[in-house]
């Protein structure tokens, strides 16, 4: 019976999912559960919990976009806000569908910047602050909100895998189930690659379609919201939404992230072929010892740079938006950073297949 | 016949121990060999040399490749029981045979389906909710669906009960073999096993003691079992060992004529494992 290469890399995929379906499949469904089931109370139970959840973007958007935005909330009555608006024509909508920018006068009672709930987003960029430079479509846009859930789940996304990685070459050693596994017909570089794959393609993937659907239906929940308080949702949320640019971002900043990640996660795989008891001891200690070392007899932190580069949280830098994509070469640390990153991870693969070859018991 | 294991040179060592000392053997296709030693004396270790699991010096070709750089070749035609209960645990059985049937082109899922039929391991269970004895059966079940030209077998049956055990063997015999299948099976329990084996081989301390056909065995060995006086005149003959019986003592000759010996007292075949011991122990 010939079994054709897809169903071979399917079945070997399928027995992953399988074997870690906890943590690559239901952690990040009930992750973006619990997030939706928020927002649903956050629907249900209207203007408080919704000012509220505001104050929890407000938040993470002000760290993030270090711009200091204050969300008001105007449910009462039009003119109860005493917000001093642009009159815009009843029925007309948005010239350009997305933002309105307005300047507020100087003695006016209002924070520096406001987002009106009621009738239409706004944002101010700070006056004081001359060096931004946020363009308005950019400081009016969702995105950088939806974009919240999304580094949510991408956080849980790389702890989970580095937990599988660490524990993907180990725990069939450890419950000698290797035995059975190699009385199967499948090299040690398809098990590998199978992992890496994995860890790069397939876990991320469903973490992102998980992530993307939860955007989705955050997306609705808000315009419901919006809905409730008698606003136009089409042209307060979806207008302010840019499909396009969230997708690329989101799908696309993987790319770029996998990309400089992978070393690291090739050095993992190695540590979980090689550890003999905990495999995190064997990832992480002769790391320290080489940096440590490297310090002391050279006085210099080559290591440490080129570990920084290429763990996540330095890849892509402070914000959301920017962690997921533009941590590309020009952004990042730069040509030579990848492609000895690249070649360092073929190195620990074939470490990986080597040590699973030659010295897999424990 | 075709030879399908050949070792030159086998050699493992542990430290200063050997745990194989230079094996040469040939196992021929179509037979069926019992490894038999005492504990320690290197047969988990030769049966996992043949099969890739561990390193060694010497040569060794399975099927013509070399089972440590082309494991994964070999194993589409062959397949092996290396210990009892190492079937992935958190797997179910139905997740076990999808991934079999997913990358092995020889196993045949509905052969596994109907093996399976008649025992009490359902599809939908997880291995480890099942009892030793089922995952036995499971792993059985599993390899006789695999249409390979080598299957080795470690101890397989470590710790199950009697029936089972035979059930096991018999299954073993009547559903898989042929005569163009060879099985290696390492055991202790000699005597259940003695009747389906065409060949046998005795390692002791790393060492081949013995590589014979039963046939062979027939014809060169004897056991002669003298009672009274004859047991003291029957010792005085040059014999591989002895042990004591009702009233007298079996002594076990190789290369005696039986004529010599008929008169003397009974003479018989001796049982692989009365052939074993008296190898092994000499007179006890």
């Amino acid at each position: 019976m010939a079994i054709s290469r897809n169903q071979r890399v399917f079945t070997l995929v399928m027995r992953e999912l399988q074997e870690y379906r906890l943590s690559l499949v239901w952690t990040p469904l009930i992750a973006a559960g619990l997030v939706v089931f928020l927002m649903l109370l956050g629907v249900v139970f209207g203007a408080r919990i919704a000012a509220f959840s505001g104050g929890v973007w407000e938040m993470v958007v002000l760290q993030d976009l270090d711009v200091h935005p204050a969300i008001v909330i105007n449910v009462e009555d039009d003119s109860a806000g005493g917000l001093p608006e642009a009159p815009l024509p009843p029925g007309a909508p948005d010239p350009d569908g997305a933002l309105d920018v307005q300047s507020v006068p100087a003695d006016s009672a209002l924070p520096e910047e406001s987002w009106n709930f009621s009738r239409e987003w706004r944002f101010e960029p700070e006056r004081s602050d001359s060096e931004k430079s946020y363009e308005p479509e950019v400081a009016g846009s969702l995105n950088p909100l939806l974009a919240v859930p999304h580094l949510l789940l991408m956080v849980i996304l790389i702890i989970v895998t580095v937990n599988y990685l660490l524990g993907s070459m180990y725990n069939d050693r450890k419950d000698r189930s290797i035995l059975f596994w190699k009385s199967m017909p499948v090299s040690e570089w398809e098990e590998v690659l199978t992992r890496l794959g994995v860890a790069l393609i397939v876990a991320p993937a469903i973490y992102i379609g998980i992530s993307l659907l939860l955007q989705f239906l955050l997306l609705l929940l808000s315009m419901l919201m919006v809905w409730r308080l008698g606003a136009d949702p089409f042209v307060e949320v979806l207008a302010n939404v840019q499909m396009f640019e969230l997708f690329a971002r989101e799908v696309g900043g993987w790319v770029m992230t996998a990309l400089w990640i992978v070393p690291t996660y090739g050095w993992l795989l190695l540590a979980s072929s090689w550890a003999k008891r905990t495999p995190s001891f064997a990832a992480i200690v002769p790391m320290l010892v080489l940096l440590a070392g490297e310090q002391i007899i050279f006085g210099t932190d080559f290591v440490e740079d080129a570990v920084k580069n290429h763990l996540p949280y330095f890849i892509g830098g402070n914000s959301p938006e920017e962690f997921w994509f533009s941590m590309g070469v020009q952004a990042g640390p730069g040509w030579l950073s990848l492609v000895l990153g690249l070649v360092f991870a073929a190195a620990t693969l074939a470490g990986a297949v080597y040590l699973r070859r030659y010295r897999f018991e424990i | 016949m075709e030879t399908i294991v050949k070792t030159r040179n086998l050699t493992r060592r542990f430290g200063d121990q050997h745990a194989l000392d230079g094996v040469d053997l040939a196992i021929p296709s179509g037979s069926v060999v019992g490894l038999i030693g005492p504990n320690g004396a290197g047969k988990t270790t030769l049966l996992r040399s043949l099969l890739g699991l561990s390193g060694y010096d010497g040569e060794i070709e399975v099927l013509g490749y070399s089972p440590r750089s082309q494991r994964s070749q070999l194993m589409q035609d062959v397949c092996f029981i290396a210990d009892t209960a190492v079937l992935p645990r958190w797997m179910r059985v139905a997740q076990l045979l999808d991934y079999a049937s997913g990358v092995h082109p020889k196993f045949d899922r509905e052969k596994a389906e109907y093996f399976l039929a008649s025992t009490e391991v359902g599809p939908r269970r997880r291995i480890r909710d099942l009892s030793k004895g089922m995952m036995v059966q499971l792993h059985l079940a599993l390899v006789m669906a695999i249409d390979a030209r080598l299957l080795v077998l470690d101890e397989p049956t470590l710790g199950l009960d009697l029936l089972f055990r035979k059930r096991f063997y018999e299954q073993l015999i009547s559903d898989y073999y042929d005569q163009d299948r060879t099985i290696v099976i390492s055991t202790h329990q000699v005597d259940e096993v003695q009747h389906i084996l065409t060949d046998v081989m005795f390692i002791n301390h790393g060492k081949l003691v013995l590589s014979r056909s039963m046939l062979d065995i027939e014809e060169n060995f004897v056991q002669l079992n003298a009672v009274g006086e004859a047991a003291s005149k029957a010792l005085a003959i040059p014999h591989l060992g002895s042990h004591g019986i009702l009233g007298g003592r079996a002594v076990i000759y190789e290369g005696v004529s039986r004529e010599a010996l008929a008169p003397l007292g009974e003479l018989r075949t001796p049982s692989v494992s009365d052939l074993f011991v008296a190898m092994m122990g000499g007179d006890n």
